[in-house]
C-alpha cells in the first residue's frame, strides 16, 4: 500500500491497445477515445518506480500494447481533473483519473485536452 | 453469419458480414463506375477532375466502413482495462452514418464501448461525435470555443460537419 499522496511530478501509466485501434496515424498520437471509460480512468502510477520499470510492468501484462502514455500528476490538475490512489488487490499502483472531486466519468473536452498532454513511449 | 444491409446515400446497398473481420462484399473496381451511373453527376455537368474528391471522399467512406466492421469484432476487456464489446446497434449507427455524411471523419472505438467520428483537418479546431446507442455527444474545441452537448437528432449531426466544413 502506498501513500495516498501525489507529488506533482509522479507520473501516470495507461497502455493504448489493442494494435492501432486508438491510435491516429495522421498525428501519430493517440485519440482521445483511449481516455474515456465508463467509470474511472484507470492508469497505474508511478509510485517510486522509474518510468522504465513502470512501463515494463504494463507491457509485461498486456499484450497487443502501441504505446504507453504517460503523464505527471500536476498536468492532471492544470487540466482540471482529480488523481485518486485506488489499489486492488491485484494491482497496488492502480489509480484513476475523474472529472472531479464529485464526477467521475470524464468529459469529451477533458479527455480531447488530455489525449493532447500525455507523453507517450511507442512500443509496437 | 450474419448480413447487414446500409443504404449508401440513399441510393445504393451493400451488404456487410458483420462477424468476419474485413467486409465488404463489393468490388472496388466497381465503385466508380457504380457511382457515376448511379449519382447522376455527368448529368449535373461535373468534369472528371472536379469528381475527383468526391471519389477521394468515396474512398475514405470505405476504409471507414470496413474499419468499424472490425470493431464489432472487439471482446470483453478487448483495450485491458476492462472494456465491454462495441453494442450492435452502435455500429449499425456509426455505419448508416458514415454513409450519409459529406466528409469523412476519422473515426475510433472508445474505452466506453461507443464510436467516435473525428474532424481535426481545420487547424485548432476540434469537432468529435460520439455516438452511443440512442443519442450523439458533440464537442468542439477551438480558440475560445469549448462545447459539448448531446443530441437524439441526426439533423443536428449534418449540420455540425457542414458548419464545421464551412
Amino acid at each position: 500500500m502506498l501513500d495516498d499522496h501525489f507529488s506533482n511530478e509522479e507520473e501516470l501509466y495507461r497502455a493504448v491497445r489493442p494494435g492501432s485501434a486508438f491510435w491516429d496515424e495522421e498525428r501519430n498520437r493517440p485519440t482521445s477515445g483511449a481516455f474515456k471509460d465508463k467509470e474511472g480512468l484507470s492508469l497505474d502510477r508511478a509510485g517510486g518506480r522509474s518510468r522504465f520499470d513502470s512501463c515494463a510492468a504494463l507491457t509485461t501484462k498486456l499484450s497487443s500494447i502501441k504505446a504507453i502514455a504517460y503523464i505527471q500528476y500536476q498536468e492532471c490538475i492544470r487540466l482540471g481533473l482529480c488523481v485518486i490512489y485506488k489499489p486492488v488487490p491485484e494491482n497496488e499502483y492502480h489509480s484513476e483519473i475523474h472529472e472531479s472531486e464529485t464526477i467521475i466519468k470524464i468529459s469529451n473536452i477533458k479527455a480531447k485536452k488530455l489525449s493532447e498532454t500525455v507523453n507517450f513511449s511507442i512500443i509496437n | 453469419m450474419s448480413d447487414c444491409a446500409i443504404p449508401i446515400r440513399g441510393r445504393l446497398n451493400m451488404r456487410y458480414d458483420l462477424s468476419g473481420s474485413i467486409p465488404p462484399k463489393v468490388r472496388f473496381s466497381n465503385v466508380f463506375s457504380t457511382l457515376e451511373e448511379k449519382s447522376n453527376l455527368s448529368a449535373i455537368g461535373t468534369s472528371a477532375v472536379d469528381q475527383i474528391p468526391i471519389y477521394m471522399e468515396y474512398a475514405k467512406m470505405l476504409d471507414n466502413r470496413a474499419r468499424v466492421v472490425k470493431f464489432a469484432n472487439l471482446d470483453q476487456n478487448w483495450n485491458g482495462y476492462g472494456s465491454t464489446p462495441i453494442p450492435r446497434t452502435i455500429i449499425e449507427r456509426t455505419l448508416a452514418l458514415i454513409s450519409n455524411v459529406k466528409y469523412q471523419p476519422k473515426v475510433f472505438p472508445t474505452a466506453r464501448s461507443t464510436i467516435q467520428l473525428e474532424y481535426d483537418s481545420r487547424k485548432g479546431s476540434y469537432l468529435e461525435i460520439e455516438i452511443d446507442e440512442d443519442y450523439y455527444t458533440i464537442t468542439q474545441l477551438g480558440g475560445s470555443v469549448e462545447n459539448e452537448y448531446q443530441t437524439k437528432n441526426d439533423d443536428d449531426i449534418n449540420n455540425v460537419i457542414e458548419e464545421y466544413h464551412a
